[in-house]
Formats: C-alpha cells, structure tokens, sequence
C-alpha cells in the first residue's frame, strides 16, 4: 500500500518535542522498513502494541470454553464474533486466580496485575502493583508521546470499594490510572492541540519547565512519601512536554460528537461509545502515539444494564436472582466479545509493513471472576489475541490447563514474554508467576 | 507508616464477622500530646479546585474548569486525595483545563482584579511581577519566593515577548496557565513550624488553607489571608473565630453538602437504574429530586435549625417537589421544594426512608434488606462487614411452588446456612425495618400480597419496629455520633486515625456530647483542637 503521506527529514523533526524523541506521531511506513516489510530500516524490529481489555462479572463457563483444544479449536457460542480474527486468536482456560478471595477484587488483582490487592478493611482495596498494561508499557512506550491510554465504556462501575474495583490500570499500587469515559475527552487529550505548527507550543512547554521548577522546589521540602508522589507527577508532566505537538505529520482522526451521557431514563449509550473508543484507539496506534492501552468495557462486578438489549437489570443481579437470566447474560457476553471482535478487525485492517497491526499486538481480554454466580476464581476466561510480533501462536490455539491449579499470573507472563523475553516474573505473593504458559508462545 | 485503627483489628479480630473501628478506649482524662501522623500532600477535591477557580478568576473561568477526576480509597475522596500520586492522564486534563480556564480568565477581563498598574509595554517587567505576587498569594495561599516570582516572571515575559500573540494579557494569561498546574495550586502543602519532640504546629496560612478547604471547600479569601499574615491564626481563640465566620458563609453549607452526599451515598442516587416497566416513574428527574430532597433535611437540621444532627435519623416530614409527591402519596407543591409533614401510616423517619436512599439501596425491581442493612452498619455504625466467603451461590432461593413468599422469608432462609448467617444476621435484621419501602422508596403495605413484618435488630445491640423504631433506636446509639466524628476526622485531616491517635477520636465523639450533637459546634470544637492545628514531625530530608 503507498502511503498518502510523504517523510522527510524536515518532517521528522517537526515532530521533535524536546529533543528527545526518535519518531512520534508517524504510522510506521515502508519508507521506514526494511526490504523484507518486517523490520523498521535498521534493524528494530516493528514496535508491538499491547492491549488489556475487560468486561466485569465473568462468562458463563460451559458456553464459552471451547469443547477442543489445540489448534484445531472450534469456537464456542460466547467466542464466535471472533470469527473474523480467529487465526490470531489463542485461548486458555483451567487456570485459577490465587489471590486470597472476598469476591471480585481478587479478579481485578489477579488478572491485571498478579499483585495481592492492598485491603483497606471490609470491600474495600487498593493495587498492590503495577497492572500487566503498565509494565509493558516500561518496555514499550519510550519513544511514543503517550505512555498508556486509559479507556472507560460503561460508567456504571464500584465507586464505594477502592481504586481495585475502580480502575484496571494502575502505574503503581499509589498511582491508580482512572479512565476516559468521555471519546470527546479523549479525543481532546491525544489528537487536539497536540498538531505540529501551534503556535501556543512553545509557552505550553516553558510553562512546564516553570511547573517543574515548582515541583522540585517543593519535593525539597517534604518527607520520603511525597516525595515519590511528586516525582510520579513529575515524570507525568515530563511526558506531557513530549506529547505537545507530538501529532506531527499524522492527519487527525474526526472529532467525536459522542459525550457518553445517559439518555433520560439514565440508559447509557453504550455502542456509540465502545465504537468511538475503538475508533480513537486505533488511530492512535496507527500514528504510533501510544502502543499501550487498557479498555473497560464494562467493570469489575458488572453494575452495568445492558439496556441496548433491552435489559433492565444490571448483570451482577441477573448472576444472583433466581431463576437466573441465563439467555440475557448471555446474549450481554456475546455483545461484550463483539466489542473486543470489532478492535481486533480495526487493528487487523490496518496495514503495517508486510502485515497489520494486529500481528504486531499482544491483546488480553480477562474478567473479575470466572462466573458471577459463585464468584469462582478457576477456570478464568482469559484470550490472548493477536500476533505479538511474531511471539504469538499463530495461528492460534485453545490451551486447557491440566488439574486446577495452574496460576492464573502464568498467562500473564505469557503475554509479558511476548512483550521482551527478558521479563522473566510477575505479581508476588499468591500472584507470583515465572512460569508462562509456553504452549501460546512461539 | 502506621497502621490505622482499622488495619490493626482486622488483624487481631478477622475471625469474627462484624467489628468495630473503635477501640477499647484508654481513659480519655488524662491526655498527654499524641504523635500526630505525619502529614501528606492533598490534591484539592475536584469541588475545591473549581470553588477556588471561580474565587480567584470569576464564574466564566470556573465553568471552564475541569480537573482531573478524584480518586477515593477507604470511602473517602479525601484519603485518596492525601495517598495517590496523580497519574499521566491527570496531569494532561490539569493542562487542558488550566488552558481552558486561563482563556475564559482573560476573555472575561478577570485578571484585572489581581493588578494595580497599568502596563507601559507588552513586556512590562514590573506589572507582571505585581500580578504574579499579588495572584500567587491567592492561588498559592502564601507568600511566593524571590526566586518563585523570578521564575514565572520569566514566563510571562516570553509570552509577551512572542511576535503572534505578544500582548501582556498573555503574559498573564499564560502565568495563570501555569499557576494552576503547579505544585502549590493542587495541593494543600502543610509543613509546619515550631516543632515539638512529638509535633509541628501548622503555620498561619497552612491553617487559613486547611481551615478553607475544609470549611468552605474553596481557597482562603483575601481577609483570611491577611488574617493569616497577621497572626491572627496563631492562637486557638482566633482559629474559633475565624472558623464562626466561616460558618456562617453559604459556602460552609456547600462543603458539608459535600461531605454528606459522599459519606451518605446521596451522590450515586444520579446514576442508578430501575426496572422501567415495575417503576416508570424512574428517571435522571426524579433522582435529581431525591438527591436535592435528602441535602435539605441537612440543610435544615444543621443550618437553618441548628438542631442534634441526628435529627436527620427521625425526621417525619420531608422536603418535597412535584417530582417526589407522588412516590410519597402527598400533593404536589406547585413550585420547587416545601416542607411536607407526611403520612403517619408511612413511618417516614428521615434519612433511612427518603426515596433516594432507598433507591440506592434495592435492586433495579426489589428491595434488599442487606444493602440496607449493611449502609446502616458502615456508614452510621462504622462497623466493616466481612466480604462473603470464596466461591459460595449468593443467590436467593426462589420462590416455592407453594406461592411467594417475602423478601424477608427468602433472607431468613438464607440465613439457615451458617457461612452466610454470621454477617448477614448483622445486616438483614436492621434491612428489615425498611421493608414497608419498595425499591424506589414508595411505601407499600404488602410485600408480594403478604403481611410484612418489619421488627428489626442488630445483634448485640438491640431491637427495634420499624422504620421509625430503627431511626429513633439509632438515634439514640453514642456510636452512631462516634461515628460521625470519625467521619469528619478522616474528611477534614484526610487520612483514618492512627491507633495512637484513638485518644484524640474519643475526645471529638465527646464534644459531639457535649455539643449536643450539633454539627456546628462540633465543627469549632474539631478545628481549635490540637489535632486539626497540628501535624506530626515526621523527620525531614
């Protein structure tokens, strides 16, 4: 494909900020590859993207484990919308989550992070780690203006449990990443003022310069704790400067007009806003702004009313009312994969050298528990999509792990690999992994 | 770091299912200094940030504003607020709403209150350092340094100085862009001086902003300043009457509207879905109602009457609107919110009946005594229920073939199972007191066409009938005011208390005695104490 966009030299350093960036802002084209379509000229490989990507309160385990295993595989009733993308799909089950349970917030430790969760007493926790989308991102986003993308779908999430049921993403067990929830927002953040050109750039930046001074200034004066918290805030403000104009020679993507705001009977847009998240996310990949993203769809213990199908009762309460509303889950776990389908066809149609996108990601989907009803910690449903640069089976297959007691933090080890092979654990304590589940990897 | 309360009972006590944040208290006589926790940075409320916006730059400038979103932990934004570093895409919406708000700033003319002089140049030197001292005195809530001033009048000459948009209203503009990213706008910055072995006193304008932030949600004033600067908060005599004036702002209402709608949930009321066809009714309008219905009893208990806040527990009148009426089977007034005294049949009882609480507490089509039960034990009694065991059915029975039975037919039920029965006799006894009101908070004299029995208790504390049994019953609990008190502890001084510091706590539920449970006075006993005047001293780099 001959891309519409021409790179030169001058363009390049348009997209300089700071000096200290190599390339921002630029879908990585064939003027940059080398003859094979493989690498970029040079020798580094093409970059790799990683995605967590999550839904609250489970699946319903018999109609979403494959009945095979291996590469022969067959999808399931819950896995079909992943059709279109099969080949890079590899499925696991059988593993269980270790972390001490009180119901869901081990799955949000556990699946994102392998870290035991911080209680603050009753319901109510804190990340006892880095989430898995973060320590990619320590090896992924040097170079890119934005170091992860924190995205939100349905607002109905826990607000009254701690940052674990509140966020997916955290830095660090004290710097939870709250998401967007608002694609107009977001949109705002990554693609509006940040085009080459703008003549408030420089002041943007000498402003933070001043910031910083203040920062340091301060961080002089106060105690070890508050000084780590400042110098989070000013990594965060360094990483700010390189984002201002970052957008460099890449077209914009169209505004958003979606908000996320309920209609009158306080239904939430939901399709509309997974779709211009997707959208937005996508672009943002393509122009190389970021290669690391969280997405939740909808969150840890699944408050949210599926009212586009015409629900009027939150997920988490049709896992616990009897009879049960066996078909409406359902038909709500299905529309959950065609979300996460849609990102991977997105991802997959996107070309990229010799491939897509997509062959170059590393895309996990996980939930805060296996099934609602009893709040099971075995046999998690955990997807690794994509390609991951060629560290990923493909195509892939459906792995089922013997016993039940496989680590769940095993498959996330997988997915790090799959990001450098020099990672070689993660989590701690009952979440503690260094043994990655080989049979996804190539 | 020190264990709060909490933490260490968990410790001792997790085999049990219930359990109090207080404990055995040591004689509250004798009081010798405590070591305070050492203090943290609190990144300002997103309230207080849009508060202090508007103060210092005008309503056009506030409506511009949107900070980064906050981040709660142990039920408290506040305590979030004094743990968490902010992460890189708070930092990037710090930036874009301080663009925001500067431009709306200087499109309103609202930087002309913070100078004197009129500039001779663009690039006038001298104008913008009396900008920058006499607005970072307001945004910084202090005296700026020499090299401070140094630094950001660089800034602003840079930007006047810029051939496309050189003019000194950017300057300002743009020192405003930056002020309000800084270090010392976000956060309440408390350092202290004259340290003890054991402590440090606040200084005069660290108190001006913590007594601002916690009183008015908003910035000092100039006066309180000024105040500041004459040391006038240096004693406990002029924190008091400082504090009585600022009591009396409409702001202090605001503030503790704030700290209710959190702590009370009243907050999440907007939000909630209801089965459409079971309660058509439902809505963002009728929420907004709730919500507005539940702020005016504490406005009227704390503000207007200055009554025993527990009054809010056994209220029998409500504030109504034509929204609300008719869920209560009242006459609608025909313009805004009045003052209705509602059917006696009902046992309408205040906080624990109103439309909204009740709403939050049910299922989208039924009631849950165990929500309900469970607010009352967190959030009025402090207590903290044990999660459910690992990988046990939460669900309910459903109903016999023999016919339906109550909600509180199905709990008992459920209670048979002695894994469950521990914490949810804790929980479902209280719930049933409220069973009279459905999942919107209509009253109903049948649950499914049968007789509803809603006689209540709470093992190891007492029994009550009813709604109004339960409000009267909780009313009288002194751990339902020591509660209270540690609310406003861990708000006020975001962070729970130290088990060292559990003195300090009995001696605040004992000024809610002997105030008579009057928030007011509650509030001017907290803020002269030394635990809101003082900070711990930790050791320094």
């Amino acid at each position: 494909m001959k891309s519409k966009f021409t790179i030169s030299r001058r363009t390049m350093l348009r997209g300089l900020a700071g000096g200290t960036l190599a390339t921002i802002g630029l879908p990585v084209f064939e003027a940059m590859l080398d003859s094979n379509g493989e690498a970029l000229a040079g020798g580094t490989p093409l970059p790799k993207r990683f995605i967590t990507y999550m839904f609250g309160n489970g699946v319903q385990l018999p109609r979403w484990v494959p009945s095979t295993t291996g590469t022969s595989w067959t999808l399931s009733e819950q896995l079909a919308p992943l059709l279109p993308v099969k080949s890079y799909i590899n499925v696991v089950s059988g593993l269980h989550n270790k972390i001490p349970p009180i119901t869901h917030h081990e799955g949000m430790a556990g699946m994102w992070s392998g870290h035991p969760y911080i209680s603050n007493g009753g319901l109510n926790s804190n990340f006892g780690g880095p989430s898995i989308d973060q320590v990619a991102a320590d090896f992924l986003a040097p170079g890119t203006p934005f170091r992860s993308i924190e995205i939100g779908v349905s607002k109905r999430v826990s607000q009254n449990e701690g940052p674990t049921m509140e966020y997916m993403s955290h830095r660090a067990s004290d710097q939870p990443n709250p998401p967007t929830y608002n694609p107009r927002v977001l949109w705002n953040t990554i693609f509006n003022g940040n085009v080459a050109g703008d003549p408030t750039r420089p002041h943007r930046v000498s402003v933070l310069d001043a910031v910083k001074g203040d920062i340091e200034r301060l961080k002089a004066r106060l105690g070890a704790f508050d000084r780590a918290r400042l110098d989070s805030h000013l990594t965060s403000v360094s990483e700010l400067q390189t984002q201002i104009g970052s957008l460099g020679s890449c077209a914009p993507v169209a505004e958003p007009t979606e908000e996320n705001v309920d209609n009158m009977n306080q239904q939430e847009p939901m399709p509309a806003v997974a779709a211009a998240m997707t959208n937005l996310l996508v672009h943002a990949f393509t122009c190389d702004l970021s290669r690391v993203a969280s997405y939740m769809l909808t969150g840890g213990v699944g408050f949210t009313v599926y009212s586009h199908l015409g629900h009027s009762t939150e997920q988490h309460e049709m896992t616990h009312a009897q009879p049960s509303f066996e078909e409406e889950l359902n038909d709500g776990i299905v529309w959950n994969m065609q979300q996460f389908a849609n990102l991977l066809v997105a991802l997959r149609d996107k070309p990229e050298g010799a491939s897509n996108i997509l062959a170059n990601t590393i895309a996990v989907l996980g939930s805060d528990c296996a099934e609602g009803y009893t709040h099971e910690t075995h046999d998690m449903p955990v997807i690794i999509a994509g390609g991951g640069g060629g560290a990923l089976k493909n195509p892939g297959t459906h792995f089922r792990a013997g016993g039940a007691n496989r680590n769940l933090s095993d498959v996330l080890l997988s997915t790090l690999k799959a990001v450098s092979p020099t990672i070689t654990s993660v989590g701690s304590d009952e979440g503690l992994s260094t043994t990655p589940v080989t049979e996804i990897l190539t | 770091m020190k264990r709060s309360i909490l933490s260490v009972l968990l410790l001792v006590l997790s085999a049990g299912c219930t359990l109090s944040e207080d404990t055995d208290s040591p004689d509250p006589g004798e009081t010798p200094e405590i070591a305070l926790a050492p203090p943290h940075l609190r990144r300002l409320l997103t309230r207080q940030y849009v508060n202090a916006v508007g103060d210092l730059l005008g309503p056009e400038a506030a409506a511009a504003a949107n900070p980064a979103g906050d981040i709660s932990s142990q039920g408290f934004e506040a305590i979030g607020a004094s743990m968490f570093a902010v992460s890189s895409s708070g930092v990037q919406q710090y930036e874009s709403s301080s663009r925001a708000i500067a431009a709306a700033a200087r499109a309103a003319g609202a930087f002309d209150a913070h100078h004197a002089c009129l500039p001779a140049q663009p690039a006038d030197e001298a104008c913008f350092r009396e900008f920058i001292e006499r607005f970072g005195l307001r945004a910084w809530r202090r005296p700026l340094e020499t090299v401070e001033i140094d630094s950001w009048v660089a800034v602003a000459m840079a930007a006047a100085q810029d051939p496309e948009l050189g003019t000194f209203e950017h300057g300002l503009e743009w020192v405003a862009v930056g002020f309000l990213q800084s270090p010392n706008f976000l956060y309440q910055v408390e350092i202290g001086k004259d340290s003890t072995a054991l402590n440090r006193r606040l200084d005069s304008y660290e108190m001006a902003t913590r007594l601002s932030f916690f009183l008015n949600d908003t910035a000092p004033s100039a006066a309180l300043l000024d105040a500041a600067k004459d040391g006038d908060l240096d004693s406990a005599a002029g924190v008091r009457e400082a504090a009585a004036a600022m009591l009396e702002s409409p702001a202090a209402k605001g503030a503790l509207r704030g700290l209710y709608a959190e702590r009370f949930l009243v907050r999440d009321v907007d939000g909630l879905q209801k089965d459409e066809f079971e309660y058509p009714q439902w809505g963002d309008e009728l929420a907004a109602s709730f919500q507005e219905e539940s702020l005016r009893l504490l406005d009227e208990v704390v503000w207007t009457d200055d009554l025993d806040w527990k009054a809010i527990l056994t209220a029998e009148h409500a504030w109504v609107d034509a929204n609300i009426a008719p869920v209560y089977g009242v006459p609608a007034p025909s313009v805004g919110f009045v003052r209705t005294d509602l059917p006696a049949e009902q046992g309408r009882a205040g906080l624990l009946t109103q439309g909204g609480t009740m709403s939050l507490l049910a299922h989208p089509n039924s009631t849950s005594p165990t929500r309900r039960g469970k607010f009352i034990q967190e959030r009025l009694l402090c207590n903290v229920i044990s999660p459910p065991p690992p990988d046990v059915d939460i669900s309910l029975p459903p109903d016999p073939p023999t016919g339906p039975v109550t909600m509180r037919e199905k709990l008992i039920q459920h209670q048979e199972d002695p894994t469950c029965a521990t914490c949810h006799v804790q929980m479902d006894n209280a719930g049933f007191a409220l069973e009279h009101f459905d999942a919107i908070g209509q009253w109903r004299a049948t649950d499914q066409g049968l007789e509803i029995d809603d006689s209540g208790d709470i093992p190891g504390l007492g029994t009550f009938d009813g709604s109004r049994g339960l409000g009267a019953f909780l009313a009288e609990q002194p751990a339902v005011d020591r509660c209270m008190a540690l609310t406003i502890f861990r708000h006020a001084l975001g962070r729970a208390p130290a088990i060292e510091e559990a003195p300090i706590v009995d001696a605040l539920a004992l000024a809610f005695e002997t105030n008579d449970g009057r928030i007011k006075g509650f509030l001017l006993d907290l803020v002269t104490s030394d635990a809101f005047r003082n900070v711990g001293n930790e050791v320094t780099p």
